[in-house]
């Protein structure tokens, strides 16, 4: 009999992991609170990103992965409007020039090809900057996609093998025997058993641990973004501070970390404004901050005038994920039969090795990498 | 001279066109909410004011149950569009 396992949350996690159970004819149901991309995969940038992995096996992964990412159009014969397209870190100070500096030595020698631009070089890269406040730059090779054609063609390709979705399905609690995993229990009270539960639920992860006395570090801060209206293309690269690795994603500061991307619209994504809130799914709380407004036009004021008039069309905000220690909650943890994959640092890069190693989990093969740094943060109480 | 093709578009601004919504639909898309993240319609500079009505009546229409077919999309701030320089806004709270 094949085996049955339940993935909690409909983001890109959620969904690589469904599609690979699937395709590997592990009969899977995938469980989403709302909609398929309306978390914080929805409100992502689309960044395959590869510079800002932290060095060890979350770099290893991301490398894997960008191999990866690269193949899934022809995997899947769609357009996920995938490019390659450079990241631009950029420092406006000495302290984090030196960031940069001693990140691109540690990460150039993972083999990873990083180049530090000084002023110069960074507008021959980008000749729309402005670059009068910046120090220097350091510049790497990644790629950018749409992350709803992605999500849409995991679902999509997963359905192809038996993928059931539910979506507008609230998961209230992890069913657990001892230190067992059995399934999960919905909010309408049915309850759905499994061999296995993996939960890619982002920010509330720590919530739906709690019960099973499993302490989760996985914290989160509310992040804000605007998209403009489209234009001709202007910005080269996926454009970012420096300072959002030495100041942002603090856990009592709301700061603004100004990052940019063009997508192959023609639209481009400014954000983000990262304070620490509480999750929610109601419209409270949910809404762009005055601060978020001034933040962002004080960015694009000094970076890119002349951008100044471009109309704004929409905002949004969301939860976004992370560890302190800037490493996943990824693999088994102390409960048998559960997984969890959240935390990560960067998204979609990972989505097609993390549904690998999830689907190698639960066909019980002897998995090529080492996990345990990354489960051992969770711990039952 | 003004060269038409025979599509019937549903969103002017994205430029999306019925049989792209009929095939999100097709695909398993139930509110606006889905259909616009799977299409684009409504992400455009009118944010779904002209393309919602027509949407939700193909949803209707494709026998999509109305607790799915009439779910609003979230309006959100700017409402309409306004220039980067605007939001030199100062002050504290939300908008």
């Amino acid at each position: 009999m094949s085996k049955k396992a339940i993935v909690v949350g409909g983001g890109y996690f959620g969904c690589s992991i469904a599609y690979y159970l699937a395709k590997n004819k592990i009969k899977t149901i995938l469980v989403e609170q709302n909609e398929v991309g309306s978390g914080s995969s929805g409100g992502n940038f689309g960044c395959v990103q590869v510079q800002d992995s932290e060095p060890g096996l979350s770099l290893e992964l991301t490398l894997e992965g960008y191999q990866r990412v690269q193949q899934l159009e022809k995997e899947f014969n769609l357009d996920l409007e995938y490019r390659e397209m450079g990241s631009l870190l950029i420092a406006e100070n000495e302290k984090d020039m030196s960031f940069l500096i001693e990140q691109a030595k540690i990460k150039q020698s993972w083999g990873l090809k990083i180049d530090l631009l000084d002023r110069n070089e960074l507008k021959r890269v980008e000749p729309n900057l402005s670059t009068d406040s910046i120090r220097g730059a350091s510049y790497c090779k990644q790629g950018h996609l749409n992350g709803f054609k992605l999500m849409n063609a995991f679902i999509g390709q997963g359905k192809r093998y038996g993928l059931e979705v539910w979506e507008r399905t609230k998961v209230k609690k992890v069913i657990a025997a001892g230190n067992t995993c059995k399934g999960v229990e919905l909010a309408s009270g049915e309850k759905l058993y499994g061999d296995y539960v993996i939960l890619a639920t982002g920010a509330w992860t720590k919530e739906l641990c709690k019960s099973l006395g499993l302490n989760v570090p996985i914290e989160y801060v509310k992040a804000e973004a605007f998209v403009t209206e489209q234009i001709q293309p202007f910005l080269i690269n996926y454009f970012s501070l420096a300072s959002f690795f030495t100041e942002a994603h603090g856990q009592d500061e709301t700061t603004t970390s100004f990052c940019c991307v063009q997508t192959k619209s023609g639209n481009l994504l400014l954000g983000e404004t990262s304070k620490p809130g509480l999750v929610s799914t109601e419209e409270s709380g949910t809404r762009n901050s005055r601060e978020h407004c001034l933040g962002i036009y004080q960015e694009v004021r000094k970076f890119f005038p002349s951008l100044l008039n471009l109309n704004i069309l929409r905002s949004w905000t969301t939860y976004s994920p992370y560890t302190v220690s800037h490493i996943p909650v990824f693999g088994e943890v102390e409960v048998q039969n559960l997984i969890l994959a959240a935390g990560f640092k960067s998204a979609v890069v990972l989505t097609p090795i993390v549904g690998e190693i999830v689907t190698d989990i639960v066909r019980g093969e002897r998995l090529k990498y080492d996990l345990s740094q990354f489960t051992q943060q969770s711990r039952l109480a | 001279m003004l060269v038409m093709n025979s599509k019937e578009y549903i969103c002017r601004c994205e430029e999306v066109t019925k049989e792209e919504v009929l095939q999100a639909i097709r695909e398993g898309k139930q509110t606006l909410k889905s259909i616009k993240r799977a299409t684009r319609a409504g992400m455009g500079a009118c944010q779904g004011r002209t393309c919602s009505k027509l949407i939700t009546t193909l949803l209707l229409r494709e026998g999509v149950p109305e607790e799915e077919a009439l779910e609003l999309d979230k309006a959100r701030f700017p409402l309409v569009p306004i220039p980067v320089s605007s939001l030199e806004i100062g002050g504290e709270g939300d908008v």
